[in-house]
């Protein structure tokens, strides 16, 4: 195997190095954007995982001082109140919460970053506990995210959830079925 | 758990420590990058792997010691960790065209030559129509160490999110291994 490659390696001198895809960036600038994209994929794993393990506090720090929180006509600026509006909707978790019932998948992540702001786009789907256990996929949709670079980190500016499947009044048919019969 | 949460705590003081001061060198900063993608490619070889029944590529993505944990039990070294593949999967390279496992939203951290990584796992069987049906999913959560300049899975525990096992037995009432 090893020969094979040495021998390829001599026979195609020019392609043993990459071309670089911006020759107008530095060595620094180039490591940067790569430490950018990383960072940027981390943040929209996070908002998954802190959503699924319903660590509100987690969830609102993600986004910036002046970060909107978008689905249809409903919007939330800032960590303050994202907060208030989850704990609002889904009670204050409680202590060791292990979310056993529903978590996100975050797929098909494009980002584009310019300087201290970036564009994100992104997949979710939300699996929900089925009659006889199982996963079930229950809603899927995309995020179409703007970010930027506050205090040398990362966070949401403006997240806006696109719901694709299923529609707010299907979801709305299938939340009130899930309810515990009283 | 608090031994991971302890792990996760430590790996995340010192580089936050540096990040602050901006005292990380590029050729640091450059390996940091390398070893979450590393670290990355450790997490969907393990499913390719497994999937594809390649148990020796397995066992070797664990260090010598390496331990695989589940609720049901914990199987130490590349040996035990052979021979539960082995036992609950089936010969090493049969095919297998009845499941598959979807890996997703990986979280690593890494600190020298120590990681902790968490992952989402997503097992799909085959349904009854030949269809492919979400079955079983869960959390892996690792730690990682470089060992002769290669990241190793020291310990992963795999901690199934949903059915439970009650309602796992139910769903597939002979042995046949998931993880």
């Amino acid at each position: 195997m090893l020969p094979l490659a040495l021998l390829l390696a001599a026979a195609l001198p020019a392609h043993a190095t990459a071309q670089p895809t911006r020759p107008g960036l530095s060595a620094e600038q180039r490591l940067q954007r790569v430490e950018d994209e990383l960072a940027i994929r981390r943040l929209l794993i996070d908002y998954a995982w802190t959503q699924d393990a319903r660590d509100y506090p987690a969830y609102a720090a993600l986004f910036a001082k002046n970060g909107e929180w978008i689905n249809g006509s409903i919007v939330r600026k800032g960590p303050e109140e994202i907060e208030k509006m989850l704990v609002g909707i889904y009670g204050p978790p409680p202590p060791g919460f292990v979310n056993r019932e529903s978590f996100h998948i975050s797929t098909n992540i494009e980002i584009h970053v310019d300087g201290d702001r970036a564009t994100a786009t992104s997949r979710h789907l939300l699996f929900m506990r089925g009659p006889d256990g199982r996963p079930q996929p229950a809603l899927a949709g995309r995020y179409e995210d703007e970010l930027i670079r506050e205090d040398g980190k990362w966070k949401f500016l403006r997240r806006v959830d696109h719901p694709i499947m299923p529609t707010a009044e299907e979801w709305g048919k299938m939340m009130q079925a899930r309810k515990p019969k009283s | 758990m608090i031994r991971w949460l302890l792990a996760a705590l430590l790996a995340a003081a010192p580089m936050m420590a540096a990040a602050q001061t901006g005292a990380r060198s590029f050729d640091t900063r450059l390996q940091h990058v390398e070893d979450e993608l590393a670290i990355r490619r450790i997490l969907i070889d393990y499913a390719a792997f497994l999937d594809g029944r390649d148990y020796a590529s397995y066992a070797a993505l664990f260090t010598a010691d390496g331990e695989w944990a589940n609720g049901a039990g914990s199987h130490k070294g590349r040996d035990a960790i052979r021979a539960m593949l082995e036992s609950t999967l089936g010969p090493a390279g049969a095919p297998n065209r009845s499941n598959y496992h979807i890996i997703s939203n990986p979280r690593i951290d890494i600190d020298g030559d120590r990681a902790t990584a968490t992952s989402r796992y997503l097992f799909v069987m085959r349904g009854p129509n030949g269809q492919p049906v979400p079955s079983l999913a869960g959390i892996y959560r690792d730690e990682l160490v470089r060992q002769n300049g290669a990241w190793k899975i020291k310990r992963r525990v795999a901690d199934d999110i949903m059915p439970t096992p009650e309602e796992w037995k139910k769903i597939v009432p002979t042995p046949q291994g998931a993880k």
